[in-house]
C-alpha cells in the first residue's frame, strides 16, 4: 500500500501567532491546524468538511506551503517537501495546484483568458514555441469545456460556472498529479454546480488525479469523495470512507454534523440534530477535546485529556474517547 | 379558507442600467396565506429578492416598480404615500431579515440601541420600557446572557448570533409577515439548524406568516409549505410543497430537483440542466428557459408560454397547453 501514497502528512501544525512577545509563554497564538496526521492514495479524492474556522483551507494551504506550516512533515511520493528550497518548492508546483474558491477574484481582471491559462506555461515550459502554448491553451479550453473563440476576452465577461471552467483549466495546464480544490463548487448556482462536478470527476479519470477536495457543503463532498476527514478546530475528529461515515458515524461531532443537514423530503421533515451553542473561540481552545463544550456525551475525562485519533473500524478513525 | 395576508398582483419591477432598461421581475402575482411559509426558489438573477426587496420598498435608486399592485391586509400599499408606508406598514406589519446580518446592522450602535429604536418608533414607548421589551425578545430568539449582549456591538456577535438579533429586531413589532431574504445562506449547517429551528418556534408561538426567499431545495423541503419557483424574473411553477418535490411539472424544476447531490447511494454522473443562468441583458427571446430546455419545441423560441394548472400546481410552459389555462402572460 505504501507506494500508493501520494501524500503523507504527519503531525502538521499551523499556528498563527496574534500577540507577539519576547516571553514565549505569553504569546497568544490561534492554532489553526494542530497536529493533523494523514495520508492519501493516488487516485484518491479526500474529501475535508468543518464548519467555518475549522482550519480546512489553513490545511490545504499549508499542504502545498502557501502557507508555511509551524511544524510537522509533509511527503510527497516519498519526499519530504518541509526540507525543500525555494527552487525545488516552485518545480513541486507543477505536481501540486490549488484552485481557489472565489473564480471572480483569483484571476487578474486585466488578462485575458489567453494569458491567464498561459501564465504556468510560460513559466514552467520557456521550451515552448507561443503556436505550441497556443495550442495548449485551446485544448485546455476545449477539455473543460468551453470554444476556444473565447481566448481573447476578460473574466468579466463570463458567468461564475464558466470562470470556474478557466481557474480549472488553468489548474491542470502542468498536468498535476495533486489538485487542492477549496469549495470550487460552493460559490456556483446549483444548476451550474452539478456541470463543474461532473467535469471534476471526468478530468479525475482522464489525467489520473488525487483530489483534496475542501467544502462545508457535505452532500457534494459525500458524493465526490473516496474518503472524509471532519475537522473542529484544526483537528481531525474523525476520517472515514465516505459511505461508512455517513451510515455509521462514530464521532458525536460527525453525527451531529450529518444529523444537521436537511433530507430534503418534504414528507419526513425529520427533526434535524439541533447541536447547541457554537465553536468556541480558537484563542482560548479547551483544555481536553476540542468538541467537549458542545458534545451531548462529554463527561470530565473529555474536558481534562485530549484523545487521540485511534481506529474505530475499517478505515474508519475517530479522536473521541467513546466512539 | 385561511385569510390571506400578502398579494401580490401583476409586480414588475424594473432597472435602468447602462445597456438599457430590464425588468427584474416580470408580471409575477402570488399571495400568502396566513400563518403559513411561502418559499420563493430560484438561481441568481431569477428576481427572488428583488421580489421581497420590491415588497419592501427598498429597491435601489436605479429599480422602480413599473406595474402592479402589492396588497397587505387588502390594502394596495403602493396607493399609500410613503410616510404611510413608513409607520404603517414597514416595521409594523412586515419586517425583513436578510443574508448577511453583519451588514444588515449599524456597526456602531451597540445592540440595544438598535432594537430600541424600532421598538421606540412603532411602539411609542419610553426608553426604559423598550429596554424591558428588547431584553425579553432576545431571551426568546435564544441569545445566552442576553443582559450583556444587549450592550455589545454587531461585530463582538457570531454570525449565528448576529442573525438571531436580526430576527429579534424583526419581531419587535410583532409583524403579520416576516420575509426572509436567504437567513441561513451564510452560516454554518449545525447554526443553519438552530435558526431554521428558531424561525419555525417563533411563527407558530406569533402566527407569523413567512415569505422565505431562498436558492436551497433543501431548506424549502424542510419549511415550506408552498414553493414559488422563479427563473429570469418569472413564476416558471407554483404549488404545495410535496407536490413540487415529488411531481415537478416544469423541465426547470425538474433539472433543478435532479442536479442537487443527495445523501443517497451513488456515483457517477449528476444530472445536469445544460448552459447557465442568462444574464438580465441576454434573455432569450420566447420562454426565457428554452436554450436550455431539453423538452423545446418551435413555438418556445418565440412565444412566452401561458400559465396552466397541472394538478395542485401551476405551470408556465407550453407541454401543458391542453390543461386549463389559468392566465396568459404571453407577450
Amino acid at each position: 500500500m505504501a507506494n500508493d501514497q501520494i501524500l503523507s502528512v504527519e503531525h502538521l501544525c499551523k499556528h498563527f501567532v496574534l500577540k507577539k512577545s519576547l516571553n514565549k509563554e505569553k504569546q497568544v497564538y490561534v492554532k489553526a491546524v494542530d497536529d493533523v496526521s494523514f495520508t492519501v492514495s493516488k487516485g484518491e479524492t479526500l474529501g475535508i468538511v468543518g464548519e467555518s474556522g475549522c482550519g480546512k483551507s489553513t490545511l490545504g494551504r499549508s499542504l502545498l506551503r502557501l502557507w508555511e506550516p509551524t511544524s510537522g512533515d509533509i511527503y510527497f511520493n516519498g519526499e519530504n517537501i518541509m526540507s525543500y528550497d525555494s527552487r525545488q518548492l516552485r518545480e513541486l508546483r507543477k505536481d501540486m495546484q490549488y484552485i481557489f474558491q472565489d473564480p471572480y477574484s483569483s484571476m487578474n481582471p486585466k488578462m485575458t483568458i489567453r494569458d491567464i491559462i498561459v501564465e504556468p506555461l510560460d513559466n514552467f515550459h520557456k521550451e515552448m514555441s507561443s503556436k505550441e502554448k497556443e495550442d495548449k491553451v485551446a485544448h485546455l479550453l476545449d477539455i473543460v469545456g468551453l470554444s476556444p473563440d473565447v481566448m481573447n476576452r476578460y473574466p468579466h465577461e463570463f458567468s461564475g460556472g464558466q470562470r470556474q471552467r478557466i481557474v480549472i483549466a488553468r489548474g491542470i495546464a502542468l498536468n498535476p498529479q495533486l489538485l487542492v480544490c477549496d469549495e470550487s463548487v460552493s460559490a456556483l448556482d446549483v444548476s451550474v454546480q452539478a456541470q463543474i462536478i461532473n467535469l471534476l470527476q471526468k478530468l479525475k479519470k482522464q489525467f489520473n488525479l488525487t483530489y483534496l477536495f475542501i467544502s462545508h457543503d457535505l452532500r457534494v463532498v459525500k458524493f465526490i469523495s473516496d474518503r472524509i476527514m471532519v475537522l473542529y478546530l484544526g483537528q481531525i475528529m474523525e476520517i472515514a470512507p465516505s459511505d461508512t461515515l455517513f451510515s455509521d458515524p462514530k464521532h458525536p461531532y460527525t453525527r451531529s454534523l450529518i444529523g444537521s443537514i436537511s433530507k430534503g423530503n418534504p414528507r419526513n421533515r425529520q427533526e434535524r440534530v439541533i447541536l447547541e451553542g457554537e465553536i468556541p473561540n480558537p484563542m482560548n481552545l479547551p483544555k481536553g477535546c476540542p468538541f467537549s463544550t458542545r458534545c451531548p456525551v462529554a463527561t470530565d475525562k473529555c474536558r481534562e485529556q485530549k484523545p487521540l485519533l485511534r481506529p474505530v473500524g475499517e478505515n474508519q478513525y475517530a479522536s473521541c474517547f467513546y466512539a | 379558507m385561511s385569510k390571506t395576508i400578502l398579494r401580490v398582483e401583476d409586480l414588475s419591477v424594473r432597472f435602468r442600467t447602462e445597456e438599457g432598461v430590464f425588468n427584474a421581475v416580470d408580471n409575477i402575482s402570488f399571495t400568502l396565506e396566513e400563518q403559513k411559509t411561502l418559499a420563493i426558489v430560484g438561481e441568481s438573477g431569477s428576481g427572488k429578492s428583488v421580489t421581497s426587496l420590491a415588497i419592501m420598498q427598498l429597491l435601489a435608486e436605479n429599480g422602480h416598480i413599473s406595474s402592479g399592485e402589492i396588497y397587505v391586509d387588502d390594502e394596495n400599499i403602493l396607493n399609500m404615500s410613503s410616510s404611510q408606508v413608513q409607520h404603517n406598514i414597514l416595521g409594523k406589519k412586515i419586517s425583513m431579515i436578510f443574508q448577511e446580518p453583519m451588514t444588515a446592522l449599524n456597526p456602531i450602535l451597540k445592540i440595544g440601541d438598535q432594537i430600541t429604536e424600532s421598538i421606540i418608533e412603532h411602539q411609542g414607548t419610553g426608553k426604559k420600557e423598550a429596554y424591558e421589551i428588547a431584553l425579553d425578545t432576545l431571551k426568546q430568539v435564544g441569545i445566552p446572557s442576553p443582559e450583556q449582549r444587549i450592550k455589545q456591538f454587531p461585530h463582538e456577535l457570531s454570525g449565528g448570533m448576529r442573525q438571531r438579533v436580526m430576527i429579534a429586531m424583526a419581531l419587535v413589532t410583532r409583524p403579520k409577515i416576516m420575509i426572509a431574504d436567504e437567513p441561513t445562506t451564510a452560516l454554518d449547517v449545525t447554526i443553519e439548524a438552530q435558526i431554521l429551528n428558531l424561525i419555525e418556534q417563533l411563527k407558530s408561538t406569533f402566527k407569523t406568516s413567512i415569505l422565505f426567499v431562498t436558492h436551497d431545495l433543501n431548506v424549502v423541503a424542510d419549511i415550506a409549505d408552498d414553493v414559488i419557483v422563479m427563473y429570469c424574473g418569472q413564476i416558471i411553477e407554483r404549488g404545495p410543497v410535496v407536490d413540487i418535490f415529488e411531481n415537478p411539472q416544469h423541465p426547470y424544476t425538474k433539472g433543478l430537483l435532479a442536479t442537487m447531490p443527495t445523501l443517497e447511494d451513488h456515483k457517477g454522473e449528476l444530472p445536469t440542466i445544460q448552459g447557465g443562468v442568462p444574464s438580465i441583458t441576454q434573455r432569450p427571446g420566447g420562454c426565457y428557459f428554452h436554450p436550455r430546455c431539453p423538452h423545446r419545441m418551435k413555438k418556445c423560441e418565440t412565444q412566452s408560454p401561458g400559465v396552466y394548472t397541472v394538478g395542485q400546481q401551476q405551470v408556465k410552459c407550453f407541454l401543458f397547453e391542453g390543461n386549463k389555462e389559468e392566465r396568459n402572460d404571453g407577450k
